[in-house]
C-alpha cells in the first residue's frame, strides 16, 4: 500500500482553532454554572437565615404591635396577599383569556400583531409606574385599599395570562375548529366549546405563573395598600391590607426583626418557586399531550 | 386559453336512479386566493341522492371546490368566489346567506379523522346539544352511530375517549357526528386517504348505505374508489396559464361508468388510464 501524501492529524492553525473552540465552550459552561449557582446561593442564604424564625406562631399570629414588640407573625400578610392576588386574578383571568381568544381566533393578522405588541409593551412597563398610575387614579381620591393593589397587580397579570393563553390556543389544531364549524356551529361557540376546553390546562398553568409573579411584586403596591398607614387586621378588600412583600420590607427596617424578614422572604420564595416550577412542568407535559 | 364548459344534458334514462333534481348548480364558479386563481369557471350540476366523485391530480382545486359547497372557504380570509353557486335554488354566496346555516345543512368530513378529545358519546352529541336537538339525545346518538356502521363496535364503551379508537373507527365517528345533526348533504374530502384498505372498504360500504338518505360529494385521489362508489364523476384537471400559474378546471363530468370506460376528453382518458397525473 502506498504511503499517504497527506496527514489527517491536527497541526498548526487547526490546533489553534481547536484551542479557541475548547476555551469558548468552557466559558459558556462557566456562565451557565454561574447562573445556577447564583440561584443556589440566594436560596441557601435565605433559607439558612429564615428557617430559624419559622414556627407555627409565625404563620398563625398577627404582626407584633406596640412600642417594643416581640414575637408576632405574618398571618395578615398571608391573608392580605391571598385577598389582593385573588381579586387581581379574578379581574385579570377573564380579561386575559378573552384577549387571547381575540388574538388567536378572531382578529385579522394585522390587528392580532398590534394587540400582541401592546401586550408585550404593557408587560415591559416598570411596575412602579403602574403603581403610580393606580395611585393617581384610585388612591388619591379613594385612599389606600387592597382593591387598589389588586388593580395594579391585575394590570401586570393581564398580558402574562393573555400571552400564555394565546400560545396554547394556537396549539389547538385547526382541524378541531373545522370539525365544529362544519356542523353548523358558530365561531364563538366553537371557540368556547372546543378550543378553550382543549387549552384549559395551558390557561391554568399560565395563570399560575402570573399569580406567582404577582405574589412577589412589591413596587406597584408600595403606596397603594398599607405602607404609611397601619394595615387593617382583617380581610376586607376595601381596607388597606398587609402583603408578604411589604411585610418583608417593614420587618427588615425594624431593628431586631431581620430574622422575621428572612423567614417571610423564605416563605414567599418557597411559594413562588414551587408554583412556577409546578406550572412549568405541567405546561411541558400539556404541550407534549397536545402536540402528540 | 380554452375553457372547457361541460354542460351535460343528462336524460332521465341516463341517470342511475332516474332522479335528476340538481342540489348544487355551479355556474362559472371561480375561486381566488388573493390574486391567485385556484379554480376557473366550473360549471356542474350535482344531483340529489347520488354519490358524486371529484377526481383529478394534486393541486387541481378538488378540495377548494368541495369547500366552496358549504362555505368552508370563508375560513381563508383571502379566498373569494365569482360566478354563481346555487344550493336548491338559493345562491349560496348571495346577500344575507349565513355560512353557519349553510354548514348546518351541508355537513363535511375531512381528510384526517378529527374527533374531539371527548368521549365517543359526546363527540356525536356535540352538535346535537349546541344546535338544540337535545330531545331523545340517546336515541339520536345511537341512530347516528348505527348509520355510520360503528354502533356494534362502540356500544359498550360510549364513555371512553374517542382518541382511543382506530383511525378507521375515528373516521366513521366523524361521519356519525356529521349525520347526527341531520344534514341534507354530506361532503367528504378524501375521507379514506389516511386509512388502511380494510377501513377504506368499510367507509365505502357505508357510503352506499348513506346514499339512500343523503346527497354525497366525495373528493378522492383514488380512482378505483371513485369507480367503486360514485354514480357521477367529475374530472378536474390542471391548466397552466400563459403567465405560468396553475389553476384547476373541470375537464369532464359524466356518469362514472362513462368517465372510466369511454371518456370524451383525451385528458380524462390519460388520467384514468394512468398515463399521467
Amino acid at each position: 500500500m502506498a504511503e499517504p501524501v497527506f496527514s489527517l492529524r491536527t497541526s498548526g492553525r487547526l490546533r489553534r482553532r481547536q484551542m479557541v473552540n475548547r476555551l469558548m465552550g468552557a466559558l459558556a459552561l462557566g456562565a451557565a454554572l454561574l447562573a445556577v449557582s447564583v440561584l443556589a446561593i440566594v436560596v441557601i442564604s435565605v433559607a439558612s437565615r429564615g428557617v430559624s424564625a419559622l414556627n407555627l406562631d409565625f404563620f398563625t399570629k398577627n404582626a407584633a404591635q406596640g412600642f417594643n414588640p416581640t414575637g408576632g407573625g405574618i398571618r395578615f400578610a398571608i391573608v392580605g396577599t391571598v385577598v389582593i392576588v385573588g381579586i387581581a386574578t379574578l379581574m385579570a383571568l377573564p380579561l386575559g383569556v378573552l384577549i387571547a381568544i381575540y388574538v388567536s381566533d378572531l382578529a385579522s393578522p394585522r390587528l392580532a400583531r398590534i394587540t400582541r405588541l401592546a401586550l408585550d409593551v404593557t408587560n415591559g412597563i416598570p411596575t412602579i409606574v403602574i403603581g403610580i398610575f393606580v395611585y393617581t387614579m384610585v388612591v388619591a381620591t379613594h385612599g389606600q385599599s387592597a382593591l387598589a393593589g389588586s388593580l395594579a397587580l391585575a394590570i401586570i397579570m393581564v398580558p402574562l395570562i393573555a400571552r400564555a393563553t394565546e400560545e396554547v390556543l394556537l396549539l389547538v389544531p385547526n382541524s378541531q375548529r373545522e370539525a365544529s364549524l362544519a356542523l353548523g356551529v358558530s365561531r364563538w361557540r366553537t371557540t368556547l366549546s372546543v378550543v378553550v376546553p382543549s387549552a384549559l390546562g395551558g390557561i391554568l398553568t399560565g395563570t399560575t405563573l402570573a399569580i406567582a409573579r404577582a405574589a412577589g411584586e412589591t413596587a406597584p403596591l408600595l403606596f397603594l395598600t398599607s405602607l404609611g398607614t397601619s394595615a387593617s387586621a382583617d380581610s376586607n378588600p376595601l381596607h388597606p391590607l398587609q402583603t408578604m412583600t411589604l411585610a418583608i420590607f417593614q420587618y427588615f427596617e425594624l431593628p431586631g426583626f431581620e430574622a422575621k424578614a428572612w423567614a417571610a422572604a423564605f416563605t414567599l420564595m418557597c411559594f413562588v418557586l414551587v408554583t412556577s416550577l409546578g406550572a412549568k412542568l405541567a405546561m411541558a407535559r400539556y404541550r407534549k399531550k397536545l402536540g402528540g | 386559453m380554452e375553457v372547457i364548459k361541460t354542460k351535460i344534458d343528462l336524460g332521465r334514462e341516463r341517470l342511475p336512479t332516474g332522479e335528476q333534481e340538481a342540489v348544487f348548480e355551479a355556474r362559472d364558479v371561480s375561486v381566488y386566493y388573493g390574486d391567485q386563481r385556484a379554480i376557473d369557471k366550473v360549471n356542474i350540476d350535482i344531483y340529489r341522492r347520488l354519490i358524486t366523485a371529484i377526481i383529478g391530480p394534486s393541486g387541481c382545486g378538488k378540495s377548494t371546490f368541495i369547500r366552496t359547497l358549504n362555505r368552508m372557504t370563508d375560513l381563508v380570509p383571502s379566498a373569494r368566489l365569482t360566478g354563481e353557486l346555487r344550493y336548491r335554488g338559493i345562491d349560496l354566496y348571495g346577500p344575507g346567506v349565513d355560512a353557519v346555516e349553510v354548514r348546518r345543512r351541508i355537513g363535511m368530513v375531512f381528510q384526517k379523522p378529527n374527533p374531539f378529545p371527548k368521549s365517543i358519546y359526546d363527540n356525536v352529541a356535540y352538535g346535537l346539544r349546541i344546535l338544540g336537538m337535545k330531545k331523545d339525545l340517546d336515541e339520536r346518538v345511537e341512530k347516528a352511530l348505527h348509520s355510520a356502521a360503528l354502533w356494534d363496535e362502540v356500544k359498550d364503551r360510549l364513555k371512553d375517549s374517542a382518541l382511543g379508537l382506530s383511525g378507521g373507527q375515528q373516521q366513521r365517528l366523524c361521519i356519525a357526528r356529521a349525520i347526527a345533526v341531520e344534514p341534507e348533504v354530506i361532503l367528504l374530502d378524501e375521507p379514506a386517504s389516511a386509512l388502511d384498505p380494510i377501513a377504506t372498504s368499510a367507509i365505502e360500504d357505508l357510503m352506499h348505505d348513506l346514499k339512500r338518505d343523503y346527497t354525497i360529494v366525495i373528493v378522492t385521489h383514488n380512482m378505483q374508489q371513485a369507480a367503486r362508489v360514485a354514480d357521477m364523476t367529475a374530472f378536474f384537471g390542471l391548466n397552466v396559464t400563459p403567465e405560468g400559474s396553475r389553476e384547476g378546471i373541470l375537464v369532464e363530468y359524466d356518469k362514472t361508468e362513462k368517465i372510466f370506460t369511454n371518456p370524451s376528453d383525451k385528458r380524462t382518458e390519460g388520467y384514468v388510464t394512468g398515463r399521467f397525473g
